[in-house]
Order: C-alpha cells, then structure tokens, then sequence
C-alpha cells in the first residue's frame, strides 16, 4: 500500500455499509481530504448499496474492494465488484421536480453519485471485474 | 432499530439516529409504515440525530409519506441537520415534506 493509496475489501452486505462509511472517514483523514467526507461517504454508500443489491442480488460473501487514493488535485475512488454489469445510462435521470404522487424514485442514487463526485466513470472487465471510478477535485492549496 | 417514538395529542413523532441507509432504511419503512396502518397518520419525523442519509433512506421516508396522505394525513419533517438537508435539497425532496425547524413546532402545524 502506497502512502497515498488505502484499501478496503469487504463481503457484499447491507450490514457492512457502516464498515465501509467509518473506512472512508478514515481514509480521508489519511489523504489530508477529511473536508470532503460527507460527499465522498454518500457518493460511495451509493455505490455500494447498488451493488450489493442489485449487482449481487442481495447480500452474499462477494468481495467489494474500495481504493481511495489522491492524484495531484483530485480524489480518486475505485470500486470493483464482480457482480452482473450495471448500465447507468439505463437508469432515466429523475425528474426532481415532479409532485409526490407523479415521482419515481428510481436513479436517486445515481443523482446522488454524480452531484457530490465531479467525474463518474464504469468500466467492464468482462469476466474479471466492474470498476466504478469516482472523482472529486480537491480545492487547490494556497 | 435506530428511532425513538413519542406522541403529543394525536401527532406521533419519530427520532431517527445514525446512518440512515440501506442497512437500516426498510426496518424504518416498516416501522412507519405499520405506524400508519394502526391509525397513527399525523407523524412528525425528527432528524437532528440523523448524521447521513442516503437515497434508500429517502425512498423509505416518501413511502411513509404517501402512505400517510392517503389516509388522510401527513409525515412532516424537522430539526434537519445541514448535511441532510443538502441531500433533500439535491433529490428536490425539499419541496415535496413539509419541513419544520423544530419537533415542536411540526407537532403544532397539525392543530388541534
């Protein structure tokens, strides 16, 4: 492990969201970023929930590995799970304005993912890995 | 189960704590949810001991809500914490809870 890069693996359970809400709190701390924590927690408990839920179908002993790392300006997240391929563009974008009864709370996720990270990429390793990669600009220093 | 529950008149009042994600969110759904279907609609849901909440945990809360106003009743918020307050802000569920500063306050919107 590289002193900017810290990694977690962890079985594919709802129970381990806390686990791997305290990992990222640390890892933050770690990289000097621990004032994006909240953005970067929830960015990553998305993720993982998605996952676990439907890339595995529900709980079960499949890995999921998190790296947080820093590459000059930015906060780099990976997140591999080898569970079924997930197609974000499949997901309609929710429309946040609709009234109660009108909305569908599909993609809240998503939305979630992509507002408090700056860049959202999927990769498909087919019968390896998916790898989401997450990017979150870190504010310049003086 | 990370919430309390108390009642004033005929407004129930929920305290959530912790995370509210998808480890926690449909034991919630579940609790509210039965709330209701015993004749308690008229709830406030207090979240000042809420430290993060995802998407899992807005969809549990809506689901309350629509629940509740199809008996005729509502699920109001309060004490909303900054960080949660920008994740109903981002999902523009904001605008679709009735939002109060305090518990107290919630309760008394209700009238008598």
């Amino acid at each position: 492990m590289s002193a900017n890069r810290i990694e977690l693996e962890v079985e594919a359970r709802v129970e381990n969201l806390a686990a791997i809400d305290d990992f990222v709190a640390d890892a933050m701390k770690q990289l000097g970023t621990e004032a994006q924590s909240f953005q970067v927690q929830l960015a990553v408990n998305e993720a993982c929930a998605n996952i676990i839920l439907y890339a595995y179908s529900g709980d079960c002993d499949q890995p999921i590995h998190i790296s947080c790392s820093t590459m000059g300006n930015d906060l780099v997240i990976r997140i591999r799970d080898k569970g079924k391929p997930f197609e974000p563009d499949s997901v309609p974008v929710p429309d946040t304005k609709s009234g109660l009864f009108e909305r569908e709370l599909g993609g809240l996720g998503i939305l979630l993912m992509r507002r408090m990270m700056h860049e959202v990429k999927y990769v498909f390793r087919a019968g390896e890995y998916n790898e989401l990669i997450m990017t979150r600009h870190l504010p310049q220093e003086d | 189960m990370k919430l309390d529950i108390s009642t004033t008149g005929n407004v129930t009042t929920i305290t959530l704590k912790g995370r509210i994600d998808a480890s926690v969110a449909p034991d919630i759904e579940q609790e509210l949810l039965s709330l209701i279907s015993r004749g308690s609609c008229r709830l406030v849901t207090a979240l000042s001991e809420v430290t993060f909440i995802s998407s899992a945990g807005l969809r549990s809360l809506v689901a309350a809500l629509k629940q509740a106003k199809r008996e005729k009743g509502d699920l109001r918020l309060a004490e909303m914490g900054t960080k949660v307050k920008e994740v109903f802000e981002i999902t523009g569920l904001s605008t679709v809870f009735s939002i109060y500063h305090s518990a107290e306050e919630a309760v008394r919107s209700f009238g008598d």
